[in-house]
């Protein structure tokens, strides 16, 4: 069976990440943005004035979801009531996909509410792709999941990030957030080459990139999404947007963050590593 | 589920969330980031999210503490209350239960966990649905022998905070930009409803505090009013404008 490309969700263009200090901005103003990116977690536990606000950009912008708390490696019961609230959320502002991270939260009842990285083995696999395919069902689409970004690694894993991306794709039909930043963070930290992390990435599944800035310490890097995006990292979004065949781009801005229109004009800088015939 | 599994993630859990890096780390390894700078990325963004998701819950407190005071605070009420919901958004619920159990966790006392009572209510206001205000119009419909048979209904984002202290004063200066200082005592009832125009905070004095709080259980007006402390004459005053405000969303009148 063949794959189509982007698992056949559409191209939305160029995007920002949703965040509380631009809502005046994009209600006031209304500027011309391709799609806005939402945080799931921050629209779920409320009934009050987020959901107002979701609402209103939902009806102007095509809308979709980036979760936190899935914690879809985890070996704690899946939180159904999570799941159900994401659908519900999902139906309300027409989000065109839903996807989270590669990672656990949380354990033993406990939510560290950080993206804590797995050991990727064969059994981790098979846990994970069987939670995979119940948010799938209860989505009735395929979830799409995010490269993270890591400062450890396993000594029980069995193979590299990318295969394991790759198995889950294979084995549950899953979307990927292809990371692009991440890559260059885990890269830098593991000890990896990008290169050929994108060689081993299944295309035909990657639905969205994510682009953002990283503080550099040198000996390490922390993935803080405050600061611009550097060229390195640019250049890896050109690359992988043309091995993917055009995919959604995103720029994450979370901490120190600029006017929504410098936020934007940094997402835009994207035209310049895509085709000419994206880019227009 | 693995087992393996199971166990490496409560292992590294501990590691991350308890007081102490563990010093037998053989299962990491293989990054070229050093074991003990990787788990302490995770370490510091663990305590760094929940301090600030508590400081951007409780900013009057953290202003009234100091940094130093309030991080204190926030590593005792996540080391003694971590977290364990889906998400960040009911974190700051956990600070409240802190300090009504440790009210020594402050110089400031009292008056510490009624400000953070305040600010929990602005937040809690946010996310409650939006109804419309009760018309003051409906009053005119209610017969003259019907009014100690009135029950009114309280708007779903009302939150209402009966204190010792002048806490809205406190919360001001934080909203002017300067530094919130303790106050002398001086007791109100702080009052916190969401209209379609935004947040508002409401000061009654302790009577007219009382009488609302009452209406807002469900007791009807004869009932509510008994033992109030309130003038007769200023009853009418007080309803009006708790209902100008918004504290109330229906009227119901029962009659004998």
């Amino acid at each position: 069976m063949i794959t189509p490309q982007r698992l056949g969700l559409p191209d939305l263009g160029i995007g920002v990440g949703l965040r509380t200090v631009h809502y005046r901005h994009l209600r006031e103003e209304q500027p011309e943005v391709d799609f806005l990116e939402i945080i799931s977690d921050n629209y779920m536990e409320s009934a009050g004035r987020p959901l107002e606000i979701l609402d209103e950009l939902a009806a102007r912008y095509p809308i979709v979801m980036h979760g936190v708390s899935l914690s879809i490696g985890s070996t704690d019961p899946l939180d159904r009531a999570y799941v159900r609230n994401l659908v519900r959320l999902r139906d309300r502002c027409q989000a065109r996909w839903v996807s989270d991270h590669l990672c656990f939260t949380g354990v033993a009842g406990r939510n560290t509410h950080d993206l804590l990285p797995l050991p990727y083995t064969h059994a981790a696999l098979e846990h994970i792709a069987g939670r995979i395919r119940t948010v799938q069902d209860a989505l009735g689409a395929p979830l799409v999941i995010e490269n993270p970004s890591t400062y450890l690694a396993w000594k029980t894993s069995q193979m590299p990030e990318w295969e394991f991306l790759s198995e889950l794709c294979r084995l549950t039909g899953c979307g990927l957030l292809l990371d692009v930043n991440n890559i260059y963070v885990s890269a830098r930290n593991m000890g990896f080459d990008p290169q050929e992390y994108l060689a081993g990435v299944p295309w035909p599944h990657v639905v969205q990139f994510h682009v953002a800035g990283h503080t550099d310490n040198g000996d390490h890097v922390i993935d803080t999404h405050d600061h611009p995006v550097i060229p390195p990292v640019w250049k890896l979004l050109g690359q992988a947007w043309r091995l993917s065949g055009g995919a959604s781009v995103l720029l994450e801005w979370d901490a120190q963050i600029p006017t929504f229109p410098e936020v934007h004009a940094e997402a835009l800088k994207a035209r310049r590593v895509l085709p000419a015939r994206r880019a227009a | 589920m693995s087992a393996a599994l199971a166990v490496a993630e409560r292992w590294l859990l501990h590691a991350i969330t308890g007081q102490h890096v563990p010093k037998d780390r053989r299962r990491l390894g293989g990054a070229r980031v050093p074991v003990e700078i990787g788990l302490g990325i995770y370490r510091n963004a663990y305590r760094s999210r929940l301090i600030d998701s508590l400081a951007d819950d409780y900013p009057a407190l953290q202003s009234l503490l100091g940094q130093e005071s309030f991080s204190a605070l926030a590593e005792a009420v996540i080391t003694a209350l971590p977290p364990t919901d889906a998400t960040l958004n009911r974190f700051g619920r956990r600070l409240l239960g802190y300090l009504r159990r440790h009210p020594q966790a402050t110089p400031h006392g009292r008056l510490a966990l009624d400000l953070a009572r305040l600010e929990w209510a602005i937040v809690e206001a946010i996310h409650a649905p939006l109804v419309p205000a009760l018309d003051q119009a409906a009053f005119g419909a209610i017969p003259a022998d019907g009014w100690p048979g009135v029950r009114l209904q309280p708007s779903p984002s009302l939150r209402l905070i009966t204190s010792r202290w002048p806490i809205d004063v406190c919360y001001c200066q934080h909203l002017r930009g300067e530094p919130v200082t303790a106050p002398d005592p001086a007791s109100e009832v702080v009052a916190v409803v969401r209209r379609p125009e935004g947040l508002e905070r409401r000061r009654f004095t302790p009577a007219a505090g009382r009488l609302i709080i009452r209406l807002t259980r469900g007791r009807p007006l004869g009932e509510a009013l008994t033992g109030c402390r309130l003038e007769p004459a200023a009853v009418g005053g007080v309803l009006r404008d708790a209902t100008g405000f918004g504290c109330f969303s229906g009227v119901a009148c029962q009659t004998a």
